[in-house]
């Protein structure tokens, strides 16, 4: 059997998982966000705590972002999987939380975060480890779940450097905006409502400037604007790669067909020309 | 004798009167389409896949390795890829610290 290579472009991909994030904003994002709230806001104040010198801490603080980062992991994973459900139209799996399924989730992720840094160096495995920690909670009921995910994201390689190009892109502008966010808005509240904040004090944009933990706070903050859309985008692709293999895609765009023309359907039955 | 030949010949294992059109991945045996089936990408006849297909309370382990070895296994997978991402998240604050806190403008 050949190896599916994406019938759907870069553009295509993220364009249906821009679309498909619209769709399903409304009910599913809280999942991601609760999830991934708590381990954003730890890195942050760990990072504060790291620049200013204070390491007292450091195991407790490396233990804290682990647990949130396992949260992250779980929420995330099933935001994902519910993207994928709505998006190929079946029915979101219900909450199983079975502990074998949970703590699988939880040492494939773990085992493509260290392979991904330790193969950091080699840029060309960049995209497929990326690619392949979101496919693992879409994986997990085939046979070789860690293989699986490895081998979806690899067959897609050029297409998948796209894609990430494009979120860059995307994620470049998004962090202008906010930058920009952060610099107007204080201002704004200061002439409107008399608000004296850090802005309005002389010198105060170049302390903010100077200020790292501000710049983790952007960095941060835009990577959780675009996770869920990225998770979507990667959704569609992973739904259009199976869809290659076993047809789901044209299976599920002949029953469109049939139940959008049932005159045709009924011509058919009687024997005439579906025309 | 050539390949296409040879392949003329080839009698399905089970059905001998009926020529061979297909190879079971897990046995290697030559078998006729009715007695293979495809399973992730490649054929495979009915035991090779029974035996791949097999949940593992059909194995022959006692009942309470059956019983808890899954969950053992589990387990471990939680507890290392908890331990998997404490040594990460301490690498990388050890390696935010490790640098002069100039580098961190100011260290603010």
């Amino acid at each position: 059997m050949p190896e599916p290579t994406a019938r759907i472009s870069p553009l295509g991909v993220l364009e249906t998982g821009l679309a498909q994030y619209r769709r399903t904003a409304r009910r599913e994002l809280w999942r991601y966000y609760l999830s991934s709230g708590p381990f954003v806001l730890l890195l942050l104040w760990s990072w504060r705590q790291v620049a200013t010198r204070r390491t007292a801490a450091l195991p407790w603080m490396a233990l804290g972002l682990a647990v949130t980062y396992t949260a992250r992991t779980l929420g995330s994973g099933a935001y994902i999987r519910r993207a994928l459900a709505a998006y190929a139209g079946s029915a979101p799996a219900g909450p199983r939380a079975e502990f074998k399924r949970v703590a699988a989730e939880i040492w494939r992720r773990a085992a493509l975060l260290l392979l991904w840094v330790v193969l950091a160096p080699c840029v060309i495995f960049t995209a497929p480890l990326y690619v392949a920690a979101h496919y693992a909670p879409l994986s997990g009921d085939t046979r070789r779940p860690l293989r699986g995910c490895l081998r979806w994201a690899a067959s897609w390689y050029v297409q998948e450097w796209g894609l990430l190009a494009l979120l860059g892109l995307m994620a470049l502008l998004l962090l202008i905006n906010l930058l920009l966010l952060a610099f107007i808005l204080p201002v704004l509240l200061h002439f409107l409502l008399g608000i004296t904040n850090l802005l309005t004090m002389a010198g105060g944009a170049r302390d903010l400037l100077d200020n790292s933990s501000f710049w983790v706070g952007l960095l941060l903050a835009t990577y959780l604007a675009l996770d869920p859309v990225t998770q979507c985008a990667l959704a569609v692709s992973f739904y259009n790669l199976q869809a290659e293999r076993d047809g789901a895609d044209l299976l599920a765009g002949l029953g469109r067909l049939q139940t959008a023309n049932p005159a045709a359907r009924s011509r058919r039955a009687l024997g005439g020309s579906p025309c | 004798m050539s390949t296409n030949s040879w392949l003329r010949r080839a009698r399905c294992a089970v059905h001998t009167e009926r020529e061979a059109s297909a190879q079971c991945r897990g046995c290697g045996r030559l078998f006729c389409r009715e007695c293979v089936t495809e399973s992730e990408g490649a054929v495979f006849c009915s035991p090779c896949l029974a035996a791949r297909t097999a949940p593992l309370r059909s194995s022959a382990a006692p009942s309470w390795v059956r019983r808890w070895g899954g969950q053992a296994l589990a387990l471990a997978g939680l507890v290392s890829g908890l331990a998997i991402f404490f040594a990460l998240f301490l690498l990388l604050l050890s390696a935010v610290m490790s640098y002069p806190a100039q580098y961190w403008m100011g260290g603010r």
